[in-house]
This record gives C-alpha cells, structure tokens and sequence, in this order.
C-alpha cells in the first residue's frame, strides 16, 4: 500500500494533552464535555462543551488558537529540529476571533488602539506563522480554512507535498471556542442541551468544543534515517464538494460518498479492506442521515466499525478532522476501535456496525475518517497501520 | 512544473476609484442577488475565465482570501451585540465563514471536485495558486479554477490604522480568477514557489530574508524580462529594488493600481500573465509577494514558444 509515513503525533483538547490521556479516555469512555466557562452571555445557558482545561493553556501564547496549536505541534515534533524546506499546513475556521470579536465588542469596528494587541493575531495565516516561527520549521506555509474539514484536507495536503519530494510536513488544525462559533451554531438552532449523542435516536445537535492536533509526516527513507518509528501513514485523500447547499448536506450524501470513494482511490484499497470509519458524526440529524446513507452506500454488510469520536471531544470544528486523524493513528496502534460516547439507543434508520460500548478490542488495518463542513465540502482520509 | 493558463478574469477597481470597486459586476445568476460583495466579486472573477458551456461538474476549485467574509462577521458581531446573544444572524454567520465563497462558487457552477480555501495573509492568492498547480501535478484535477479576493471593509480599515505602522495608504480590494490545465496554452505558469522566514507577527521579511528567492527566480538567465513588485511598504519596496538592481533587473510592471489587500497578489499574478500573452514569445514576468508574519512568493508566468 502506498503511504505516507506519520512520524509524530500531538492533541490537545476537552480531554486533555497527549495521546495516552486520549487514548486513555477513549478506552474507558471519559467525556472531555463540561458546561462552558471560557466566557458567559447572560442571555445564553452555559451548555456542555469541549473546553481545553485553562491550566494548560496559561501563559502559552495570548492568542488562545496560537496557545492550543504550539502545545499539540510541540507534541508532534517531539523536541526535534527539522532541517530543509518542509511544509507547515494548518486547518482553521476562525483562527484568532476569540480575541478579536472582544475588540469589536468593545470598539465595534473602530479603531480602538488601546485594545488594538487583541486584532494581532486575527488572520486564519497568523497560526502557521507563529507556528514556525517559534518552532524553527522552515518552507511554504499554507492555512486551509474549509469550515469543519479544514484539518483534514491540510493533512491531505501534506500528505501529497510528501510524495511530490517534500522531506517533511507539520499538519493539523486548531479552533479554539469563540462567542462567533457558540452564538452562531446556537442561530442555526444546531447546538445539544445536553452532551451530544452523535447516531442515537434521541439526538439534539452537537456539543461544541476547541482544540488541536498535529501529525508530523516526513519522508519514509528519512524518517529511517534518523530511526524515527512509523506511527501509521496517510493512505489516502478524497476532497469533493456537494454543490447542493450552503448549510445543509447533500440529502444521500453524494459528495461525502465521493470523497470516500477519492480516498480509497488514492489509497489503492477496496472498501472492503476498511476495518475502521470515525464518522464525521456531529450528532445533527441532517449529518448523521447523509452520512449514514453514503456509508451503506460504500460498504456492504456487515461493513466496517463505525463511530464517532465527537461525543468525547465535543465538535472541534477546523481541528476535528486532524483529532480524528490522531485517533484513527492510535486505534490502528492500539488495535482499539473506540465507542461513540453518548450513544445509547442507535437511530434505527442507520445501519452502521456501531462499535459497542465500551469500545472494542480488534485486530485494524486500514482505517477511514470524514470531515464534512459548511458549503458542501466533504473531505475523507485512509489511515493505513504501520505494517500495512 | 509547467501549468498552462486557460483563462484569466479580474475584478478590479478602476483608475479614479481610490482602489474600491465602485460597480460590481454584472451576474446573470438569479440567486447571486442574494450573496454577498465578495462572493458576488469571487464569481464575478470567476466567470470571466470560464468559456461558455464548459463542462464544470469535475472541476477542481481553489479559492484564496485573506480576510474572508469580515463584513458577515461584523454584521453577525454586531447582531449580537445589538439584539443580543440568542439573536445572531445565521445568515451572516454562514457568510462569515472563510470557505462560504467557494461554496457559493461550486453550487452556481456545480462543480463537485477538490474545493479548497486557502488564507495566508497578502500572499492568500498566491498560496492557492501554489495548491491548484499541485492538484494539478498530482492527478487530482485536470483543470483547476483558482479564484482570490478580498473586500475593502470600515473594520479592517479600522484595524489597520489601530497599528499605524503597518497602515497602508492604499488599502483595496479585488478578485482574480485563473483557469489551469494540462493542454498547451501560450501562457503558463512557469514555476509559483513560497516559502518563509521568521518574523515578527507584524513585520515583513527583511532585504536579508527576502533576497535569495527573488535573486534566484530573477536572475539573467532565467529569462524573466518584468517583474511585478510585492512594494507592501516603501522599505519592502526600496529593499526589492536595491536587490533587484544586483541583477539589472529594472524593468517593473505597473501593477499599483490594484492597491493593497490579501489577495492583491493574483491580480498582479493576472496582470502579468495578460502582459506576457501580449508580448514576444519566451517574455517572462516573475511576480514577488510578502505578507506580514514572514510569507514569500514568487510566480513566472511566462509566453510559451509554440
């Protein structure tokens, strides 16, 4: 199988720092969801969301985005220098708004020089700079800012800079929670009472939640050269756009099938050789609907494992897709199909082969993970393990 | 790599019009009446480059911004902060979202390929220009519609002038749209490299930083009679003529007009292109970038020999 080799992992979120604190929580079944406390809006409940722990994000960086991408980017590179001209590509959606929506509260739209340190870091590019600037990386950045597959088509991306000749790539995302994000979903009346319950019968929309994640790939003969371990690879990358709607997703899932089907192209594997699929799974009844029937249709019965790593982390938005990308890593690692937290009674109308709860302990080879985001963009990544 | 030009489209603002679009373009479509200036600009780009009848359902779409929809996010900010928080605008919340352009763009065309958005500060078009040609180069496309633009709003305006040193006098806005492919045009583009340097948050690389990649992509030799200057400031200006003149390179293409915005760069990028397609086979123009935070880019776009 043609791959690209991951080389290094990091992730941050509601659940904590590093991998053995996820994959600790993915066994056990912890939720990383609390009731929000980043900030209040008195005409607004404070509901369960993802929220990264202020203890680790303290005195890293004064824009919050920038504080949650250093600590999973840190992770990533594992102390190490990367020399040469690599490529560094971050997923964002809203990249330094949580600071700067307080200036335009406060100034709305006006200058406002004494708060003006809050606008610093407001452009989505800003992430990257800083990024490399701090960790020494040289090379082309590029941000890619596709709503909720923003991180997975930067991982996409630097997957194929790598076949191109490229010694190295940091990819990943980050969002941090923001007012715009909370108020906005809450608008499109998308946002769970309670912690969400991505496919469950009683779903009532998703649960927010912030963080980051970064892989590092690199070269297969350099990374053997410096007797670095290979984690798992980037098989595959499948980018399509619905062209239906804004907000809403293609009713049978036709570009997410799409995508998957470009996935497994690139990859060279057959549906059937999927063991794993972490499902874009928001826990909206829309998305979990079209993206229950592009499964079904991709895959014949009994088909893969199927869940949805949203109802531990909460919806991370421009993060969620290199989240789940360290989580399809870990689950091919561990040989560990992680349940999908909140579900309890499976909507009849989809017919995955839900992992039970609890998770299960399975022999996975080739995993497949979806992001799906506004403006019909669907974007899918084939994970192969280390000895695939 | 060697990417062929298909179309070119521009919306730009004119001479007298202080670097501000005054008239948007005329679209057909029905349903852009209810999109915003900006997606209204991305399509109207984007629709000069586009032959008619041509079949869009593969097409790949690149879209490149800097600032996306800031005037949706204002407009959302100040919905909430004037009606309160229960009471954002979903509408403008939507338009707020970076990649809502190209979602636009894939729905009016139909196009149900690769469709990315990329923002990297003032070189976000050439960052997206960067992506399409590896699409291209990778098989993931045939044909790639690469679009950029950016809006002039009173916020960022604002935001600008909060830090004076970096407050330009000619803060525009615009769109550029390119159609690439495989197929052998007479313009191309030669070669769109990026890289970057460490650099404060709100500075631009220095003479030092920003001067092997402009020698290298310029030097005699190379064949590039033109270049289209980054001039983001007037030391990044002195600082790209002072290393230009270490390879007699004098010859700078007049793409002023277009003002200062993220996206400026793909309307130079078109410029350029429109300049060399107009003069003798083998004329090369290379067009340099730099954004805040440490970008470069340099694109050649050259009148291929046929």
């Amino acid at each position: 199988m043609r791959g690209v080799a991951i080389t290094g992992l990091g992730v941050v979120s509601g659940l904590g720092l590093g991998t053995e604190v996820h994959l600790d929580a993915l066994r056990t079944g912890r939720r990383g969801l609390r009731p929000l406390s980043l900030f209040s809006l008195p005409e607004l409940p404070a509901l369960h969301v993802g929220e990264v722990d202020e203890a680790l994000v303290s005195g890293q960086h004064p824009s919050r985005s920038i504080a949650l991408a250093l600590l999973a980017a840190r992770q990533a590179l594992a102390h190490q220098l990367l020399s040469g001209s690599g490529v560094v590509a971050v997923g964002t959606t809203t990249g330094g708004i949580l600071e700067s929506e307080q200036h335009y509260l406060r100034h709305r739209g006006q200058e406002g020089r004494a708060d003006r340190e809050l606008l610093t870091h407001h452009p989505a590019g800003a992430i990257a700079d800083v990024l490399a600037s701090e960790l020494g990386l040289s090379g082309e950045r590029h941000t890619f800012s596709t709503a909720c597959s923003s991180s997975a088509n930067a991982i996409g991306y630097g997957a194929a800079c790598i076949r191109q000749g490229k010694p190295w790539a940091l990819a990943g995302g980050v969002d941090s929670l923001c007012r715009l994000t909370y108020t906005g979903f809450h608008a499109l009346k998308l946002l769970s009472s309670e912690p969400c319950r991505p496919f469950d019968v009683n779903r009532s929309g998703l649960s927010l939640g912030e963080g980051a994640a970064f892989v590092l790939l690199e070269d297969e003969e350099r990374a053997r050269s410096r007797g670095a371990s290979v984690l798992a690879r980037v098989a595959g990358w499948g980018c399509t756009a619905d062209a239906h709607h804004m907000t809403a997703p293609h009713p049978e899932g036709l570009g997410a099938l799409a995508a998957m089907k470009a996935a497994l192209a690139d990859a060279g594997v057959e549906a059937s050789e999927i063991d794993y699929v972490n499902a874009h799974g928001t826990a909206t009844l829309a998305n979990d609907r079209a993206e229950g029937l592009a499964v079904r249709a991709l895959f014949q019965s009994p088909g893969p494992l199927v869940s949805s790593t949203k109802g531990s982390t909460g919806h991370t938005l421009g993060a969620a897709g290199a989240m789940e990308a360290v989580f399809c890593v870990l689950a091919l690692g561990a040989g560990f199909a992680p349940a999908t937290a909140g579900l309890s009674k499976p909507d009849p109308l989809l017919s995955f082969r839900h992992v039970p709860p609890g998770g299960m302990v399975a022999p996975l080879r080739v995993a497949l993970s979806n992001s799906f985001g506004f403006g019909g963009n669907n974007a899918t990544l084939v994970f192969a393990g280390p000895t695939q | 790599m060697n990417v062929s030009i298909l179309g070119l489209g521009l919306v730009a603002p004119g001479v007298e019009d202080g670097y501000r679009i005054r008239a948007l373009p005329e679209l057909a479509d029905n349903r852009a009446k209810r999109m915003t200036r900006l997606e209204r600009m991305a399509l109207g780009a984007a629709q000069r480059v586009l032959p008619p009848g041509m079949e869009t359902r593969d097409l790949a779409l690149v879209f490149g911004t800097g600032y996306g929809g800031l005037a949706s996010t204002a407009d959302f900010l100040q919905g909430i902060a004037t009606r309160g928080a229960a009471f954002g605008s979903p509408i403008a919340f939507q338009q707020s979202v970076h990649h809502s352009p190209a979602g636009q763009l894939s729905i009016m065309l139909g196009s149900r390929g690769p469709s990315l958005t990329l923002s990297a500060r003032e070189i976000s078009g050439e960052s997206a220009l960067q992506v399409a040609t590896t699409l291209l180069a990778t098989g993931r496309a045939d044909r790639v519609l690469v679009v950029a633009a950016d809006e002039w709003t009173e916020t960022l305006a604002a935001g600008y002038r909060a830090f004076d040193c970096s407050a330009p006098p000619s803060l525009g806005e615009g769109a550029a749209a390119l159609l690439l492919g495989k197929e052998p045009s007479p313009v191309s583009v030669e070669r769109c490299t990026l890289t970057a340097h460490s650099c404060p948050i709100l500075c631009y690389p220095t003479r030092e930083q920003l001067s092997p990649l402009l020698l290298k992509g310029t030097r005699p030799g190379n064949g590039v009679d033109s270049v289209s200057l980054s001039a983001a400031s007037v030391a990044v200006l002195e600082a790209e003529t002072s290393v230009l003149a270490e390879v007699q390179q004098t010859h700078f293409l007049e793409t002023a007009l277009f003002g200062f915005h993220a996206s400026a760069g793909l309307l130079r990028v078109v410029a350029a292109a429109m300049h060399v397609r107009d003069s003798p086979a083998g004329s090369g123009c290379a067009v340099h970038g730099l954004a805040l935070g440490g970008g470069q880019s340099l694109t050649v776009v050259r009148h291929v020999r046929t």
